[in-house]
């Protein structure tokens, strides 16, 4: 037979039951429309987490402290509860907000090690508020570390003009904040942001107790897209070490003879991330690095992944069935013509070939039909996402919809899912005795 | 010898009881023969018919046709034998309901990979000899019953066979349309074509050169007929 005619044959065959074809190939659809919408859904969500992950650090940074020290995982899982986990036993003395601070001597160690590019003071103070110059209403404000040379993704505006200059750049959530509608029209406002002094620093430093507070006024230069840190700013360094210095209540913070107890540790290369994590862990320190948390997302993403995909897997298992079910009805039916086309001299390679693929077509269509609505349903997710939260931490991304390849493979796959449920009735198709379909009908 | 079969027997199981449909029959046909196979109903005769056009293998024995022994063949090799030197014509017909006409007199060169245009090209002239040009493209369910005999005829031509097989193939016509028939087949048979045919007809047998009748799968009788005799008068 040639394979035009096998083609053409399987098709009209597959016509000719309409109805039946058209369920079977939607319980394919329906399988590989779930299989599609929920790695959309797993793929586009873990996007995101990463892309949050990467704007609140670099990846190439590592933050590193001294063991038993101020931690701050600790200090966040104590915050939040534990996180789930069970307390552990504490292997040391230290009480839980010592500042134990790192010099020169200790930053030795960690310079020479090899893949490290620089290492500095981890510059951050402590923002009490932010609000706009003349105006009364204040607002919640968190300073980040600001890199230079690593620069920002800017929607609105420029980068510092130097790394003194009373300069901010904003997070773009504080557009609508104070009131306006473009980030344009804040660009070159000035903002007043108070800087808090941290309770240690004012209990043991008694002559700076009377000064809880103090007010930095800065200009706004820049605007960085809205993500999860939506109430971010940043400042030039040196405008930030002077800001650290107040909340901490340390004068010579920040310098070679006590860097705060945070080291930033930049590493020459992101795959070397890791790799200088674990001698910096070697050397006593405590490190932590975005890396190692996209890690541990991406681990977290291909358990759900894989849970998610199981559905997918049990509505394809059921869309087999499907096929199985209505070819060996269909051979049923048409004993008698498979019996002529055997006395005809079909071989029986040739009748299984015939229903493998009509079964694949099936398989086919289902999925093609399948990713269709799946990218239907996902796009309007996007749209509806996008409208919930206007410009909003790529919201219009929520659902990844595929790339060529993936959809390729899930239409190939499709179609050797059917061709697989084709193969037992096929065969069963190919070995019917001649004599029989054709005599008792 | 074009065929001959040797002590062959095809029994089929029945739960406890064996059936001996055919049983050791030995066969000689020359080629251009037409020869009528009669006998009452479950003699054996549809069972033998289908062994040696290769649509069933025998429990025992051995058949050669066109000095190729049929029944070493492969599932692959016997399909080929089936396309290409044998074709059967049924009582009931069997053509496909879902193909018009000219699809089903053109299918066993589908499965010769004979192209569509040239499969059709092909069918043709036995189309218009057989006065099927009106009714390419209908249905069987749209034709009488002579209609599909006749179009039955010709896919089993189609396929130029060497050796033609017909189940009782006026069993389901009335006398008129069966006589239509029987003279195209002793007209297929002074072209060359070997037929065998079973019939429970004594007229239909007529047309034949030799009557075999068989019983609880045996031939047990032989009747030459005169070469000049019967169908055509
Ligand atoms: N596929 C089969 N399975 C079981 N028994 C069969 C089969 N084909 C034929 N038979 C039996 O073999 C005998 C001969 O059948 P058949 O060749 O059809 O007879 P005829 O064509 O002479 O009427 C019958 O008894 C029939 O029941
Ligand atoms: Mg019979």
């Amino acid at each position: 037979m040639l394979w035009q005619d096998i083609f053409t044959d399987a098709a009209h065959n597959l016509l000719r039951k309409k109805l039946r074809t058209f369920l079977t190939t939607a319980g394919v659809a329906i399988g590989i429309f779930t299989v599609f919408l929920t790695l959309a859904l797993a793929v586009g969500i873990k996007n995101f987490l990463t892309y949050q992950m990467r704007t609140y650090g670099n990846t190439k940074v590592l933050q590193v402290h001294l063991k038993g020290g101020f931690s701050p995982e600790r200090m966040l899982h104590s915050r939040m509860g534990g996180l789930g986990q069970t307390p552990k036993p504490l292997k040391d003395e230290s009480t839980r907000f010592e500042m134990k601070m790192l010099d020169e001597e200790k930053l030795q160690q960690i310079r020479s090690l090899e893949g490290v590019k620089s290492v500095g003071p981890m510059v951050f103070a402590i923002l009490n508020s932010i609000r706009l110059y003349q105006s009364e209403e204040r607002f919640d404000v968190v300073q980040l570390p600001f890199i230079a040379g690593e620069s920002l993704e800017l929607v609105a505006g420029r980068e510092f003009s130097s790394a003194a200059a009373a300069e901010v750049i904003l997070s773009y959530s504080y557009v609508p904040a104070f009131g306006y509608r473009t980030p344009e029209e804040l660009l070159g406002k000035e903002v007043v942001v108070s800087v808090a002094r941290v309770p240690p620093a004012q209990f043991f430093l008694a002559r700076m107790l009377k000064e809880k507070l103090k007010n930095f006024r800065v200009k706004i230069v820049g605007f960085v897209g809205e993500g999860l840190l939506s109430t971010a700013a940043y400042f030039p360094e040196n405008f930030a070490i002077e800001m650290g210095r107040f909340s901490f209540g340390i004068d010579n913070l920040f310098t070679p003879q006590n860097y705060g107890f945070i080291a930033r540790v930049v590493v020459n290369d992101e795959k070397h991330v890791l790799q200088v994590q674990s001698r910096i862990e070697e050397l006593g320190f405590r490190a932590s690095s975005v890396l190692e948390q996209l890690e541990a997302i991406n681990k977290l993403f291909l358990t759900i992944e894989g849970v998610l995909s199981l559905f997918g897997v049990i509505a394809i298992v059921v869309a087999c069935l499907g096929i199985i079910n209505t070819l060996i009805m269909s051979i049923h039916e048409r004993r008698r013509e498979i019996g002529v086309m055997k006395a005809v001299g079909a071989t029986q390679g040739e009748i299984t070939l015939l229903y493998a693929v009509e079964a694949a077509t099936i398989g086919l269509c289902g999925s093609i039909s399948g990713i269709a609505i799946g990218m239907a349903v996902g796009g309007i997710g996007n749209v509806v996402a996008a409208h919930l939260y206007p410009g909003y931490w790529r919201a219009h991304m929520l659902f990844w919809l595929g790339d060529f390849t993936v959809l390729a493979a899930l239409m190939l796959f499709g179609c050797i899912v059917g061709l697989l449920a084709g193969i037992y009735p096929a065969r069963k198709a190919a070995k019917l005795d001649p004599i029989r379909a054709l005599k008792y009908e | 010898m074009f065929l001959s079969s040797e002590n062959l027997t095809r029994s089929f199981c029945m739960g406890e009881q064996t059936i001996v449909a055919v049983d050791h029959i030995n066969l000689e046909v020359e080629a251009g023969e037409y020869i009528a196979f009669m006998g009452p109903s479950g003699a054996g005769k549809s069972t033998l018919l289908y062994l040696l056009g290769g649509l069933d293998r025998p429990s025992q024995g051995k058949i050669c046709v066109a000095g190729k022994e049929i029944t070493k063949l492969s599932e692959r090799e016997l399909a080929r034998y089936r396309n290409q030197n044998v074709a059967f014509i049924f009582q009931d017909f069997n053509l496909q309901d879902h193909l018009n006409v000219l699809e089903n007199i053109v299918l066993p060169l589908k499965f010769r990979e004979v192209a569509k245009r040239e499969r059709e090209k092909i069918a043709m002239s036995l189309i218009e000899r057989l006065g099927l040009s009106q009714r390419l493209r209908h249905k069987p369910s749209e034709l009488s019953g002579g209609e599909r005999q006749r179009v039955a005829v010709a896919r089993a031509l189609c396929g130029s066979p060497q050796l033609l097989l017909a189940d009782e193939p006026t069993g389901n016509l009335d006398s008129k349309t069966g006589a239509e028939i029987v003279s195209l087949l002793s007209d297929l048979n002074k072209n060359g074509i070997t037929i065998l045919v079973v019939t429970h007809n004594h007229s239909v047998a007529q047309t034949a050169q030799k009557i075999y009748t068989i019983q609880d799968g045996k031939i047990v009788h032989c009747q030459l007929l005169s070469a000049a005799s019967g169908g055509k008068a």
